[in-house]
């Protein structure tokens, strides 16, 4: 994907490069612009280099070679804290992150190293509680609630710093249906509400429900980068990294004229697409 | 630094009896803390690390026990000549005379500390930690406590995994550790050291739980074992080599206190 001038940009890697202290190469010269707004699903193998990719986003990993800018800044000019204003990090395991009595004061542990004043943090967090529909869990323990609650806490307590782009590493992991969908429809609402986001996720069904760019590594290097559509689409591509895109889309191929370059990417567009315009024939 | 400290190899020390080596390492322990004299430190630690390298250890996997007794070392030599006095003087610190021996005492000190380590991980560089459990329940430890010790000595590398992620997690929060303020910076660390608590804790709920559910504690009498192992010449061999060794070292060097030449002054 070329650069869009139109678009703010507020992540851009460029020529990214990291080796490891082992001498492990993860990443393979990245040149890739997140824009504002944007919701994207980030895939690949594990070892592709995703995880060590998104570091450099927040300002865990340093590169070795190339520039990360976020918001035009150049990143190894910024503490983790202060990249942590701008961009938040939501890891997979909630755990890693939960040590506060109460649901209220994990959410104001952000807000607070992030330098806000008394006010801001109680508007910040009872927007956060309302936002995520755990207000009346604000006075429970974050660590004895459930699974499912404890990702939401973990979630919640990243967005009540406001920062403005959110990374999430496998948000839906150990989640049933309901609370997979409750929260993807809460993390929409941010996106509509103007936030970019970025998912790294396993689950196919997900990134063509939800996401409106892909980006796909393989080895270290950037393979594929375009709409949901486009990436999804290219199955022979995805088929080389071991990935494989929804059965929906698969079975859309095998019903499409060969010249066929984009397919539906989920049942509502299928039946639009083969069964509606069937019956209508 | 990994703290998965065994190195698979097929040398001397690795075909050794796991009891063997455990004996090993405790008449070493005890011979490094015995030992005074300047070149008898020096001799014992060289003597480890050729030993460590007669096994096929690689370097880089133990030059970090040097890296980590480097400051208490550094502590030592500095701290000990103001307690020990001997041979000539350099300079005065108040009333306290700084002298070549004290030095020279607190360098041999240092090489103590540094063989201690060197004698408890030599154990661990060339014995998988199953058999260590193992030699330890021969000897007539129970069970349950080898496990334990074996569950200690396998989560280690996890839960340093655990602190990197939780740091990594708490950081992405913003949280920032002062460098100079102690107390601060001591304060900062509490929402790192609450997570991994909570996550040990939950690790450990969740192992006692697996562990239950796959019989454990179900036959404490007839429990059986898939790999075992039995005393051969070798390790005999070795034993006898250990109790002479100590035995000719614990007559010269503590009964008869011979000191080896001194040629500082």
């Amino acid at each position: 994907m070329s650069i869009d001038a139109t678009r703010e940009p507020v992540i851009q890697a460029i020529d990214l490069e990291h080796t490891y202290d082992n001498g492990f190469q993860a990443l393979r010269g990245i040149d890739l612009t997140i824009y504002k707004g944007d919701y994207v699903g980030l895939i690949g193998q594990n070892g592709s280099g995703k995880t060590t990719m998104i570091k450099h986003f927040n300002g865990l990993l340093r590169p070795t070679k190339g520039k990360i800018l976020i918001n035009g800044a150049d990143a190894t000019t910024l503490t983790v804290g202060k990249i942590a204003k701008q961009v938040g990090f939501v890891f997979q395991n909630p755990d890693h992150q939960i040590f506060c009595p109460s649901v209220r004061e994990e959410l104001e542990f952000g807000p607070k190293n992030c330098g806000m004043s008394p006010g801001e943090i109680k508007d910040a967090v009872e927007d956060a509680l309302e936002s995520f529909r755990i207000t009346e869990f604000a006075g429970h323990p974050p660590a004895i609630l459930g699974f499912g609650l404890r990702r939401k806490v973990s979630l919640a307590a990243v967005y009540s710093c406001h920062p403005t782009v959110f990374i999430m590493d496998e948000p839906t992991v150990g989640l049933d249906h309901r609370s997979a969908r409750e929260l993807l429809d809460i993390v929409g609402e941010l996106n509509r509400n103007g936030d970019t986001i970025i998912l790294i996720t396993h689950d196919m069904r997900v990134i063509c429900e939800n996401t409106k760019r892909g980006i796909v590594l393989r080895n270290g290097k950037l393979i594929l980068d375009g709409t949901t559509r486009e990436v999804m689409s290219n199955i022979e591509v995805l088929r080389q990294t071991q990935i494989r895109p929804p059965q929906v889309i698969e079975l859309s191929k095998e019903l499409s004229a060969p010249d066929v370059a984009e397919f539906p990417l989920n049942v509502d567009e299928f039946i639009n697409e083969f069964v509606k315009t069937k019956m209508v024939m | 630094m990994t703290l998965d400290f065994y190195v698979k190899r097929d040398s001397w020390m690795h075909r050794l009896d796991p009891r063997v080596k455990l004996v090993l390492a405790v008449v070493l322990m005890v011979a490094a803390m015995l030992v005074r004299d300047f070149w008898l430190n020096l001799f014992l630690l060289v003597g480890m690390l050729l030993m460590l390298a007669s096994a096929q250890i690689p370097a880089n996997r133990f030059q970090w026990v040097f890296k980590l007794t480097v400051p208490v070392t550094i502590m030592i030599v500095i701290l000990w000549p103001f307690f020990y006095h001997s041979g000539p003087c350099f300079f005065y610190v108040g009333p306290l005379p700084i002298t070549l021996g004290g030095i020279i005492d607190g360098i041999a000190m240092s090489f103590r500390i540094i063989s201690l380590c060197f004698a408890c991980c030599s154990l661990l560089f060339a014995t998988d930690q199953a058999k260590i459990v193992r030699a330890c329940v021969k000897l007539g430890m129970p069970y349950k406590y080898g496990l334990t010790l074996a569950i200690a000595l396998r989560y280690l590398p996890v839960f340093f995994g655990i602190i990197t992620m939780v740091t990594e997690a708490q950081y992405a929060r913003g949280l920032d550790i002062p460098k100079k303020n102690i107390l601060k910076k001591l304060k900062s660390y509490m929402p790192i050291l609450t997570a991994m608590l909570i996550a040990g804790l939950r690790n450990s709920d969740n192992m006692s739980n697996a562990l239950e559910t796959r019989a454990f504690g179900a036959s404490v009498e007839n429990r059986t074992y898939y790999s075992d192992f039995s005393m051969h010449s070798r390790d005999w061999i070795a034993i006898a080599i250990i109790a002479i060794g100590m035995a000719v070292f614990t007559y010269f060097f503590v009964i008869l206190d011979v000191r080896l030449p001194n040629i500082f002054w």
